[in-house]
């Protein structure tokens, strides 16, 4: 198992998976959010544990061919998962799938900085 | 010096004596309209709209009378009840029939009464529902003496419980021992016990108490009644039957399951009347039913009918008269008309002289599209209400785009093989389009009214239902087949019924939005003072766009500042509205749809609003038990 050559920006998706898993988490178990218990939610649980998972992937396995398709899905999944948390009027997870977008654009830059090289 | 002291002590005075005026200060909502003129109005104007973002929970009650449904549990529960404030104490009754005494200022439960029904059991035949209680004083109180003020709860097996209002104890002088056995005069078609989901409306010294039943199972039901109680005994003193004697073996229903409003200075009380059995096919009942769908008005005293007014000719489409007409002075053209309004599921405002059934804006009967179906010949006209504007249009509002997309086509597919001739189209075999169905336009909350500028509001939802007649002999084979996903029996009728929300695969309606609007009226003109999409439509969790509005069950309350308080929407959560301009200016979220209609009193000097936050499935399948209060920070 190598090491990553994605540096911060990976790292960054990996703090905002797991913040938007426990957001998700939080608001499926709290009647208070208005939104516990709804499937909106377990859309997100699931893809928040999905980037995570995906993003650790990454973080081990350094740049390779996977590792980038790996991360073409987490694009879709930051995207998705921020409408989901505009639908579901969660300024939070929508907050955290931010975190995700800059982490994901620091490994474009990264990628692109390691290829200059 | 002197005229200091005097000043000094007099501010001293006024300090002192202060908090005990505010504490004799109480506004009542005292009925499950607020008044029993059907109003929905408080007088209290703490809560204005300048200050109404401050609102904030003041406090908070689960009553544990909920069901969320689920293999062998009993069906999910329908809490609609408005809660009551009066006496100094706030009154509210729970889906398992059980009444709580709770401390306005605090929540603090005084005493519970809970009715011994076969509705607590979790495999309980009929479901736990329940629209609130009734609450009569005795004008000229014994003192000492016990049951001077009760509360009356009604249970789904046509019980009525009168309970003292203040120790929560049966009254043993009503009934028999404190409860009536109101389905002792359910001697026709008993196919089901009376209902008493809504509760009485109060008259003097007298009760007059309407039932519901079930829709659609038998043609033979039990015809329509409403009887005038005794308060202190129950006693029974009169009774109306809403179907002519010569029929009532043969035809159900047009019964009264919603509130009715009293005029109590004209001795008057007003019944909204249901439709007939069968809901959809009438050609067994082609004979003249006069209150079948209508607003009745009667002699609070003695049961005779003082008028009557049809709002549908023969029926066929289950446009019950759902709602309390509202009971409103008029000015108009210099004299002053003693009105009511009588919203209706068909989204028609009907102004009416409340004295004599007269209109007050001009009914139009109109020509309506014929039925093919072969026994049935539906009423040529129907009255339509152009003033004030209806609450929904005349026409299909068209395909919803995304939704037809989505579906790949179903919508536009669907519809063009469906009939739609516009409003009264009646029902087919090959399915009719019908807008607005039997969840309306405007629902049982009916609408609220200012009677101090005759400013009138009403929630109404924009719903499209398909109807399809299914001959006898098919429906019996389908049901072999599939079950109770055939449809509706209509035992004893040559066509059982299927009706079914007009959605594409994926649940999404085919209809273009809004699917539920807030409007208001000046009704000194008709005229149409705004209409907003109202609420949000939640599905999944997502949240879909204010502009689409949301389905609404439950009414609007106004205050004399200048609010109007609400639940109602799929979205659960209850909002303030400024009455002059439509917009919302303050929303919070509570842990189900508060179909019930709001409740505003004062106590101590204080404004609450007071929602009891429960749900329908016929909104959202989200349920609580939540009883919440909101008051302005200290």
């Amino acid at each position: 198992m190598g090491s990553s050559s994605y540096g911060r920006g990976i790292w960054c998706i990996i703090l905002a998976s797991i913040t938007g898993l426990a957001i998700a988490l939080y608001d499926y178990v709290t009647p208070e959010t208005g939104i516990n218990q709804s499937g909106g939610v377990f859309l997100v649980i699931v893809a928040m544990g999905l980037m995570l998972c995906a993003s650790l992937v990454v973080a081990l396995l350094g740049s390779d061919l996977v590792a980038n398709i790996l991360l073409l899905l987490i694009l879709l999944d930051i995207a998705g998962t921020a409408t989901a948390g505009y639908f579901l009027e969660s300024p939070i997870l929508v907050g955290a799938m931010l975190i995700a977008a800059i982490g994901w654009f620091s490994c474009l830059v990264e990628s692109a900085q390691r290829n200059r090289r | 010096m002197k005229n200091r002291f005097s000043r000094r002590v007099c501010l001293l005075a006024a300090a002192l004596l202060l908090p005990e005026a505010a504490g004799a200060e109480s506004q009542d909502w005292s009925d499950f309209n607020g008044n029993a003129m059907g109003q929905k109005y408080s007088t209290a104007s703490q809560i204005t709209p300048a200050n109404v973002k401050n609102l904030g929970v003041a406090w908070s009650l689960h009553t544990g009378d909920v069901s969320y449904g689920g293999a062998g549990k009993m069906p999910k529960t329908q809490w609609q009840a408005t809660p009551l404030f009066v006496n100094n104490t706030v009154y509210v009754s729970t889906p398992f029939f059980r009444v709580f005494a709770i401390e306005p200022d605090t929540g603090k439960v005084k005493w519970i009464y809970a009715a011994k029904t076969m509705s607590n059991a979790p495999n309980a035949k009929f479901r736990g529902r329940n629209r609130g209680i009734a609450y009569w004083a005795a004008a000229n109180p014994v003192a000492g003496q016990n049951c001077q003020k009760m509360l009356y709860l009604g249970t789904v097996e046509g019980l009525l419980h009168a309970i003292d209002a203040d120790t929560g104890q049966l009254c043993q002088g009503f009934g028999n021992r404190g409860i009536l056995n109101v389905n002792q005069w359910n001697t026709i078609n008993p196919k089901f016990p009376f209902e008493l989901n809504q509760p009485p409306v109060v008259y003097k010294d007298m009760l007059v108490l309407g039932w519901a039943g079930i829709d659609s199972q038998w043609q033979a039901s039990p015809p329509g009644s409403v009887f005038g109680l005794d308060a202190r005994t129950g006693t029974k003193r009169w009774d109306f039957q809403t179907v002519p004697e010569n029929m009532r073996h043969k035809i159900g229903t047009a019964n009264v399951w919603a509130a009715m409003s009293v005029d109590v200075k004209n001795g008057m009380v007003y019944l909204p009347v249901s439709s007939p059995e069968n809901n959809f096919y009438g050609g067994d009942r082609l004979q003249d039913m006069p209150y079948a769908t209508s607003v009745t008005a009667l002699h609070a005293d003695t049961g005779q009918v003082a008028w009557v007014r049809q709002l549908v000719h023969h029926d066929l489409w289950d446009l019950d008269t759902n709602s309390a007409p509202t009971l409103v002075d008029i000015p108009k053209d210099g004299r002053t008309i003693p009105a009511l309004v009588q919203a209706t599921k068909q989204g028609f405002l009907f102004v009416l002289n409340r004295l004599t059934g007269e209109p007050v804006y001009p009914i139009v009967e109109k020509s309506v599209p014929k039925s093919n179906v072969p026994g049935e010949i539906a009423s040529a006209t129907q009255p339509w209400v152009p003033n004030p504007a209806p609450t929904v249009g005349d026409r299909f509002p068209g395909i919803f785009k995304l939704a037809d997309w989505a579906g790949g086509g179903q919508c536009s597919r669907d519809y063009a093989r469906y009939r739609d001739e516009g409003r009264f189209t009646p029902p087919s075999t090959d399915g009719t389009v019908v807008m607005p169905p039997t969840a309306g336009g405007v629902e049982w909350g009916g609408g609220a009214v200012d009677p101090t500028t005759q400013t009138y509001v009403v929630n109404s939802s924009n719903l499209v239902r398909i109807y399809q007649l299914i001959a006898r002999n098919e429906f019996n084979a389908l049901e072999k087949k599939i079950g109770s996903a055939a449809g509706s029996p209509n035992i004893g009728s040559p066509y059982a019924s299927r009706t079914f929300n007009f959605f594409n695969k994926w649940g999404m309606p085919c209809w273009n939005p809004p699917y539920g609007t807030l409007s208001s009226y000046d009704l000194k003109t008709g005229k149409l003072l705004w209409r907003h999409p109202f609420g949000q439509v939640q599905q999944w969790g997502f949240y879909m766009p204010e502009s689409w509005g949301s389905v609404t069950i439950g009414g609007p309350v106004i205050t004399k500042s200048g609010l109007i308080f609400i639940g109602a929407s799929m979205d659960s959560r209850v909002r303030a509205v400024d009455l002059r301009t439509g917009n919302v200016l303050w929303k919070h979220l509570v842990a189900a749809p508060a179909v019930a209609t709001p409740a505003v009193y004062t106590y101590k000097g204080r404004q609450y609003v007071l929602f009891a936050a429960g749900g329908n499935n016929l909104v959202s399948p989200r349920v609580g038990d939540q009883l919440v209060a909101f008051k302005l920070p200290n």
